[in-house]
């Protein structure tokens, strides 16, 4: 089942295509990521969905099961979540439960739970002003999935987090993912192979494609062999030779360390080691590798 | 109009713990107090302030306690009605540009029910603003000069109050449409004073504009009799819905996401 889809979705500033012709799926109970550089059109796709603006052209058709007013089973945390800093963080969480439709005791009993898995259990009762950048974005966390919403849209959750704040706050992601979808935008891939099943690659407004993420590394580029020896003579005739193996296609290598591209991997992997063996040269790494996501978002990104 | 109790709820938190409930009815109070005090104690006053020739004679008229009241209201209509613009310029303009009103309209919220909680706290806040400043300077008239025509006091309150609620509105206004709060302050009180102008210089024509109700609460006080104010009554009324509904679709209106 799908929450919603997205068909051609565009929105203009002014004259500037901040988003062109974005076509998507959002399926149910599973992380997405929406990946691309600054200025991608990350933040504009997300305020779209929240609703907190209208596509200058296109459409997004909900799940015809659902409420009609998408906000009644969706949250949302911006980039730069803002509170009222004179709530206590307790207080927020209760306006904001009590505000989706919650009972007040339902919204109480609620915040009080969401905010021990917050981690702000001690700090409930403070005033928000006073809380630390982690602390708020926890609790922004925490207050947009107070109604228990199918759909999680988060804005750059981690990118102004420490390291320990980040991880917190993946843990947390990593928990709710079982219970609803969750979108999440980022500029950073590690960010969302950590936590994500599936991504969206942006790129100067335009969605460059859709995935899974491992149908995505596998797509990234063939496998191939990494070789390192120990320097020697030996070793440079044999990497030289190499080329001769049936079923290699080529090779780039360097003194002591050569890349060998095949089509039969399982069959090269031993015809190669094996001849290693025969020769009795010193092998440091062998590996089979691929072509890192990294790699592949940098080239995506750059084409 | 869902969400619109809690909403409420929050902006009277709010009021107290910015202790805009403080200072609002602080402003009034005074205001109100002085007026009555200076009328009574002017040539006490002047005597007192020694830099006259020997034998100046100074006759001051001691007012009539209506017309003290009635520069109460002037008073009001400069320094209140400034107070008034600036405790509501930021009301939406602060929400939106701090992102607090993002926080509240992804929620199922109607738009409506925001600006209208917004507006009963106006009119909660002015009422007890205006009610202890005119009930101080009423208080103080008693004492000091002498006793008014209630019944003239009270509909002149009644008037001069729904003026004031109709300043609150428009800074609400412009406050959802304008992004900086200074701006919706500085247009409003413009507004304001240019209403008040315009009405006193084309009294005849243009005595249903809001503004008639200001003057008619004044001449009420000073005179005991008023021009019509029904038109300008109603004028106001319908500006006041007119304006909330555009402040609701000025909230929701944002230039980048």
């Amino acid at each position: 089942m799908n929450l919603l889809k997205a068909e051609g979705l565009s929105r203009k500033y002014g004259k500037t295509d901040a988003l062109s012709q974005a076509s998507f799926v959002i399926g149910e109970n599973r992380c997405i990521a929406l990946l691309g550089p600054n200025g991608a059109g990350k933040t504009t796709t997300l305020s779209l969905l929240a609703g907190l603006l209208d596509p200058t052209s296109g459409t997004l058709v909900m799940n015809s099961d659902l409420s009609s007013d998408r906000r009644r089973w969706m949250g949302f945390l911006p980039q730069h979540p803002a509170f009222f800093g004179w709530m206590t963080g307790f207080e927020t969480m209760v306006t904001a439960g009590r505000l989706c439709g919650l009972s007040s005791k339902e919204a109480a009993e609620r915040g009080k739970e969401l905010l021990e898995a917050a981690g702000l259990k001690e700090a409930a009762n403070r005033r928000v002003s006073g809380y630390s950048g982690g602390m708020k974005q926890r609790l922004g966390l925490a207050q947009a999935v107070v109604h228990r919403p199918r759909l999680l849209l988060l804005d750059e959750p981690v990118s102004a987090l420490d390291p320990i704040g980040r991880r917190d706050v993946l843990t947390m992601l990593d928990n709710w993912k079982r219970e609803m979808t969750i979108v999440l935008s980022t500029h950073v891939l590690h960010d969302a192979e950590q936590v994500c099943d599936e991504l969206i690659l942006m790129n100067r407004g335009r969605v460059m494609m859709q995935g899974e993420i491992e149908q995505l590394r596998q797509a990234a580029g063939a496998p191939y062999l990494n070789i390192v020896v120990e320097e020697g003579e030996k070793a440079n005739n044999w990497l030289g030779r190499i080329e001769r193996i049936q079923g290699v296609t080529k090779v780039d290598g360097g003194k002591s360390q050569c890349r060998v591209h095949t089509d039969e991997m399982d069959s090269v992997r031993d015809k190669v080691l094996r001849s290693a063996l025969d020769e009795g040269v010193k092998l440091l790494t062998f590996e089979v590798s691929r072509k890192s996501l990294e790699q592949w978002f940098v080239e995506a990104v750059q084409a | 109009m869902s969400g619109f109790g809690i909403l409420l709820h929050k902006e009277w938190r709010e009021a107290l713990r910015t202790a805009k409930l403080i200072w609002l009815p602080a402003v009034f109070l005074l205001l109100g107090f002085l007026q009555p005090l200076t009328a009574k104690f002017m040539p006490d006053i002047l005597a007192s302030a020694g830099n006259l020739p020997e034998g100046t004679l100074i006759q001051i008229p001691v007012p009539t306690p209506g017309e003290v009241l009635g520069q109460t209201i002037s008073q009001f209509g400069t320094v209140g009605l400034l107070a008034v613009c600036l405790a509501f310029m930021g009301t939406i303009a602060g929400e939106k540009r701090n992102g607090t009103a993002d926080w509240i309209l992804v929620k199922p919220v109607s738009p409506l029910a925001y600006v209208a909680s917004k507006w009963v706290m106006l009119c909660l806040i002015v009422s007890i603003a205006f009610g202890l400043g005119f009930g101080g300077s009423w208080y103080y008239t008693n004492l000091l000069i002498g006793v008014p025509n209630s019944g003239d006091v009270l509909i002149s309150a009644l008037l001069y109050y729904i003026w004031l609620v109709f300043i609150g509105t428009v800074t609400i206004m412009t406050s959802a449409l304008l992004r900086s709060p200074a701006a919706a302050a500085f247009i409003t009180f413009g507004g304001a004073i240019v209403l008040q102008l315009v009405h006193g210089l084309f009294d005849n024509k243009l005595s249903w504009l809001p503004s008639g109700l200001d003057a008619a609460a004044i001449s009420k006080l000073t005179t005991g009799s008023s021009p019509s104010w029904a038109g300008s009554a109603i004028v106001t009324v319908i500006s006041i819905a007119t304006l909330l509904t555009v402040a609701a679709k000025g909230a929701v209106l944002r230039k980048k996401g």
